[in-house]
Order: C-alpha cells, then structure tokens, then sequence
C-alpha cells in the first residue's frame, strides 16, 4: 500500500508539473524552420517609428500599408508606430535627447539633415547602394528622383541623411476651365506672356491670383526673386547692412513687376487666412494661386471631382538669374536615428515605403511618389513632368528664413503689402532700405 | 491627547513636497537655466553666459515690442472686458427675468474652445467677402468697415483683440456677479430713498465695497494677460503683429513657428537659455504687478 501512496503521488505531482510548466510556455513558438526565409534576422525586432502624419489621413493610411506589408514579410519584426502628426518635428531632438530610443523617423528632408544632421541621424550613404525592393537591377538610390535624393547632406560628415518618399513642388496652379472660357491656351512662361494672360482672364472676368499670406508670403516672395537675382542675389540683400542691395537692377525689377502683378490679385487677398486663399481658388473664384504639390490634396472635398488641374512654373523674367526648371522643392524623406540599435532593419522598412508597391498607393491617394519612373495622377499630373524636368532645387522660400528676424518681421510683411497691391515698390525698397540699416545685426 | 505641532509638519509633508516638486522645481530650474547658453533639450551642451541671456532679450526688438502689444491688450482688453462685466452685473442684479439664462449665455464663450472660436472669428465673422462683420457694417451703410480687412498682416491684432475680449467677457463677469451680488440691498435702497441716482450708488457705494473682488480680478486679468499664448497662435500664428512675449518664448524654445513646411534655418535652433530667461521676466513681471496692485488697493478688512 505505501509503494502504491507513493506511486500515486510521484504520477500527481509529474501531471501537476507538467501542467503548470506547459502553461508558462509561449502557447505557439515557431521552430526556425517555419521562419521565413526573407527575415534579415531571425531575434523578435521591434522598431519604434515616430511618424509625422497622423492615422487617418492619406499619408498615415499608406504608411499603415508599408508597415502590413513589411511586417507579413518579417513576422519576426514588430513596427511599433505612434502617430505623432506634424508636431514631432518639435518634440523628435528633445525626445532623443532625454534617451527615448527611436528608430524610425521622418520628415522634410532639410530639416532632417541640417538641423538634426550628424548629431542625431544616421549616414546612409552606404545603405542607398542596396538593391530595391521591387525595380529589378536598380539600386534604392537609383529609383529616386535624384534632384530630390542629393538635395540635403549633412553638415559635419557630408552623409545623405533620408530616403525621400513624398516630394513637393512650389508651383502655379490654375483652374484650366477658366483659362478656357478666358480663350488662353498654355500657360504662361514669361513674365510679358503672364502678365497678357491675367489681362485675358481680367477682360473675361476672372480675377487673376490669390493666396492665403499667412502661410506662403514666403515662398512668393522667395520664388519670385529667385527668378530675377537667384537666390545669392535675395540673401545678399536680406544680409546687406547698408541696405544698398534694394536699389540694385534685379531687385528693382523685381519689386516693380510684383506691384504691377498685384493689380490682378482677387480683392481682400491680404485679408486670406489658411485656407481661405486656397478655398476661393478651389470654388474657382480665381484663376490662379501659388503653392504645392500637397494643395489638391487639402482643397478636394471644395475642389469637387471635376476640377480641372493645371500647373505651370514661376515664368522667368529677360535677363533674370533664375531659369523655368528651377524649383523650390523639398521633400519628405524616412531616416534612421542615431541612436537605433537596429539600423539594417530598419533601413529594410525604408524599402518598403519606397518600393513600387507603396509608392502606387502614394500616388492612388493624390499625393507626389519620389520615384523617377512613376507619374502622379489626378490633380497633379502636369505637375510631374515639370518635377521629371527640373534641373535646379532650391529650398524653402529661397532659404530667406536662414537670413534672421530681418525677413521674417521686416521683409514679409512689406511684400506681403507689395504682392497684395497695398505698398508700391518705390515704399517696398525704400523700406526696406531703411530697416536693413537699422534691423540686420 | 497632545497637541503636538510637529505633527502638523508631518500631515502637510506630502502635499508641501508635491506641491514643491511641480511647482517650485520648475520655477527654480527655470531661474538657473537663464543664465546659460543652452542649445539643446536635454540641456546637455550649456555654457554659462552670465546675464547674457537676459541682455539679449532686451536687445531684442520682437521681445520689446511684444511686451508693448500686450500692454495695449492689458489696458484695452482691460477696458473692454471691465466695463462689459461691470454693465453685465448691473443688469444682472436689476431683476431682469431670465438672469440664470443671460448668466449662462454671457459665460457661453468660455466654454468654446479658442482654436474653435478663433476659427469662427477669422474665415466667418472677419471674412473680406462673405463674414457677419462685412454684412452688418454694409446693411448700416458703413462701407468704409464693410470693407476693412480685419484679417490683413495690418488689422489682425485689433481683430484678435475683438475675439479675446469676447472670450474674457464671461470669466470677469461672473467674478463681478458674485462680488455685486453679496453687496447689501438695503444699503442701496437707504441711499436711493436719500435722493442717490444709480450711478451715485454704484460708484459710492458698489464700487467701494467691490474692492477686493475687483484687485482680485485685476491681478488674475494681468497675469492671464501676459501669459497671452492661445489666441494669438490660433488666430494668425505666423504673423509677427501679434506676437506676445509668451509665443516668442515658445518660438524660441522649439523653434520658429513660421517659415512653412521646409523652412530649415532658424526654424530648427532653439534657444532653451534665453527662453528660460524670458520665463524668468515674465515671473518677476507678475510678482511686480501683484506688488504694485497690493499698494494700490490696500488690503481693508470689509466686513457688511
């Protein structure tokens, strides 16, 4: 009886631990043969990813499918994102700074390489050679636009800092219905050509051009001296102490045909605020208005599905620095923190959001693909070809804002008068020769 | 049993140490960031500059001018805001029917949140072609403020300060309320029967005992003055016209809030020291105004 005590008790307590040590096991551990073969590594990975869209809009949605499609082929890797929304462009250097580990981030590829740079980004200098994804015998690098890939290096180490995925284009767009009814063919590419055509649109009733100043004095004012003094002949002035530089030719010029465009701007256009420009544009109470590749995007539900989207570059001036495939452009671009301890997996997503098969969804959704063979649609077709034919980028507004408080409290305000046919062009120099003298430290 | 004080320091330890832990810590962190040159968040490149940080701000013509700006709101916005609570308490208390409903209606702004309000104010009311303001001034025959452009670079500051008094008109007036209301009747009706008009009332009698309600809310009307932070960044955040010390402050601690989506430049140098500086004005400015306002009206022990 007592071996049998014993037996039953030895045969309880191997059922109760082989129960209990059976419910401590992971319930489904893949044997590495289940694996698939496709994973660059075969440890669990979790890459965190601060995104700059938020989750439902276009942009987030598509970023959602880059993560699906990665994660389906790397089930070992988890992409751990949290949808930050523009604001992570304040919070990423301090976030890094007080140790949070990020792998992924991405936003304007300016600012990413020169104001985050080497201190907080990673060189991908070497991993831009590896192949694509999905474009046979092309390198990742070979696949971008490369206007837009060289744009930005770092400052310290020269490194190229981001994979730009969605880029953007300063440009005129037009509403080509009324460029129809006002009997204009093409758009204009020269100064005398565009000043015809808002006379043509005047003589049919449309008023010429708006814009919402709050949000892109700027880059009217940036991409329209561009074409006269070239973006050394703008800072130059913006930088000019004796204040000499505003009674230069090219500035002249300048200044005295944004007075004579700003007869043709839509009454109350100094009084836009985001978005009310760009909303009278979109219910066609204006032929014309300046801004990116992103606007279509931000007007469709106003815009309605039968718009009709035409762009056309800043027209060129006789004898002006700037030619008609000079652009301001930039970029979204995707980088890896300084501080991942991931980067080749986490260069692997990078592929992913630039392959093919997520850049088509880039374009399904409106917006601009980075790679070189693959067109954009709707809204901004035309756009592309004037993107595929660009031979000079330059940055945001002509990078005045590098030049200090002098452009943004004395230069954009001024123009802003200028363009929106509230200060002459002799008051517009003669102020601004003024403050420089007093306002450049 | 004992009454042992000790034990008082013991029960209030924890609310004191909180207390000191979000609010003084910061305030003291502030003060010796100030005297650095910080370019980062994790403060982990500083260097210490002195008063440097302080010297610049005064130096700085956007600092200085946006103090001036806040000092117009102060005493306009003050003026407004006063005046309306002051007329809203008085009919108020007069017996009117309806006064929950008024009450509440009055209070009504407060409860929108600014970016919707300032949203409503700018691309609705102040709107150059279709808003309520071009409406109303063009059925008057008004047609000089029919066509005023409130939302230009040039009149946005009058048009926020509009908004703003709007929104400020109900917090004033419920303090005014409260403090009207606890004024004794029958000292009104005794000085009535004694010949006193309505206005003799109000200012020799109302306003007298009102005087702490009123140095209360002036003191809470000052320092939400010069922390003016919401309205201007959702009204017309690029525009330098309404800049107020409190949004360059957080212009220079994260950055330019202009310069659009690619702006690369100044919009990614942070100032972490000098914004700390500013903090540290912005302080001692509220001390000196508390100070100033004690002095004025004196602490009188009313009792009615």
């Amino acid at each position: 009886m007592n071996t049998r005590k014993v037996i039953t008790l030895l045969i309880t307590l191997l059922t109760l631990a082989s129960l209990i040590l059976s419910g401590c096991a992971p319930k489904t551990t893949p044997t590495p043969a289940e694996q698939p073969t496709a994973a660059p590594t075969a440890e669990p990975v979790t890459l965190v990813y601060w995104s700059m869209w938020n989750e439902d809009e276009p942009m987030g949605q598509v970023m959602k499918a880059a993560i699906e499609a990665f994660q389906a082929a790397h089930p070992n890797v988890t992409v751990d994102v949290t949808w930050q929304g523009r604001g992570v462009r304040k919070l990423f250097t301090a976030a890094i700074d007080a140790g949070t580990v990020i792998d992924l981030i991405d936003n304007d590829t300016g600012r990413i390489a020169l104001s985050w740079g080497d201190k907080y980004i990673l060189g991908l200098n070497d991993y831009v050679t590896q192949p694509s994804l999905d474009t046979a015998g092309k390198s990742v690098a070979d696949t971008i636009f490369p206007i837009i890939l060289n744009q930005y290096i770092t400052k310290d180490s020269g490194s190229m800092a981001s994979v730009p995925f969605n880029p953007y284009v300063a440009l005129w767009f037009y509403n080509k219905a009324e460029f129809a009814q006002a009997g204009i063919a093409q758009p204009p590419t020269t100064f005398e050509e565009w000043m015809a055509a808002n006379e043509t649109l005047k003589t049919a009733g449309i008023d010429g051009f708006t814009f919402d100043p709050d949000y892109y004095t700027d880059i009217m004012l940036g991409d329209s001296a561009q074409r006269y003094v070239g973006c050394d002949g703008l800072m130059a002035a913006l930088t000019d102490k004796t204040g000499a530089a505003w009674q230069s030719e090219g500035i002249v010029q300048w200044a005295q045909d944004m007075e004579a465009l700003s007869a043709y701007a839509l009454p109350g256009t100094s009084a836009n605020l985001y978005p009310a420009g760009q909303q009278a544009f979109a219910l066609g109470d204006v032929a014309t208005t300046y801004n990116g590749t992103w606007l279509p995007s931000e007007v469709a539900e106003t815009a309605g599905p039968d718009f009709q989207w035409g762009a056309f570059s800043w027209p060129t001036v006789t004898g002006g620095v700037g030619t008609i495939t000079d652009y301001d452009m930039g970029s979204q671009g995707m980088a890896i923190t300084k501080v991942s301890q991931h980067p080749d997996v986490a260069f692997e997503f990078i592929k992913y959001v630039v392959s093919v098969q997520i850049q088509q969804e880039v374009v399904n959704v409106g917006y601009a693909s980075s790679l070189v063979d693959l067109p954009w649609s709707g809204p901004i077709a035309d756009a592309y070809p004037l993107m595929k034919n660009a031979t000079t980028a330059f940055g945001w507004a002509c990078n005045g804002w590098d030049s200090g408080d002098f452009f943004a409290n004395d230069v954009i305000p001024a123009f802003n008068d200028l363009i929106t046919g509230k200060m002459t062009a002799d008051t517009f120099l003669a102020t601004m020769e003024e403050k420089a003298k007093t306002n450049i430290p | 049993m004992k009454n042992d004080k000790r034990m008082i320091f013991f029960f209030l330890a924890p609310a004191v140490l909180a207390y000191m832990f979000v609010s003084i810590y910061p305030v003291l962190h502030s003060t010796f960031l100030s005297f650095f040159e910080v370019s980062s968040w994790s403060g982990s490149e500083m260097k210490f500059v002195g008063l440097g940080n302080f010297i610049e701000l005064m130096q700085s013509k956007v600092f200085l001018e946006s103090f001036g700006r806040i000092g117009i709101i102060w005493l306009m916005g003050g003026a407004g805001i006063f005046g309306s609570a002051f007329l809203f308490s008085a009919l108020l208390t007069s017996g009117i029917k309806g006064k929950s409903f008024f009450r509440s209606a009055i209070y009504l702004p407060n409860l929108i949140p600014v970016v919707a309000a300032a949203a409503m104010w700018t691309q609705y009311i102040f709107n150059i072609r279709f808003g309520l303001s071009k409406n109303i001034f063009s059925a008057l025959g008004l047609e000089s403020l029919a066509s005023l452009e409130w939302t230009s670079h040039t009149f946005i500051f009058w048009a926020m300060l509009i908004a703003y008094i709007w929104g400020g008109i109900g917090h004033f007036t419920l303090i005014i309320l409260a403090g009207v209301e606890r004024v004794p009747r029958e000292l009104l009706e005794s000085a009535t029967l004694d010949g006193a008009t309505m206005l003799q009332a109000f200012f020799k009698i109302t306003l007298p005992l009102l005087r702490d309600v009123i140095r209360v809310a002036v003191v809470l009307w000052s320092i939400v003055v010069l922390n003016l932070f919401a309205y201007p960044q959702a009204f017309a955040q690029t525009y330098a016209e309404v800049t107020t010390p409190a949004i360059y402050l957080y212009s220079l601690a994260f950055g330019q809030t202009g310069g659009g989506a690619g702006a690369t430049g100044a919009a990614g140098v942070v100032y972490v020291g000098r914004a700390a500086a500013a903090g540290v004005i912005l302080t001692l400015m509220a001390a000196l105004i508390y100070g100033v306002l004690n002095l004025v009206f004196k602490e009188e022990k009313l009792e009615y």
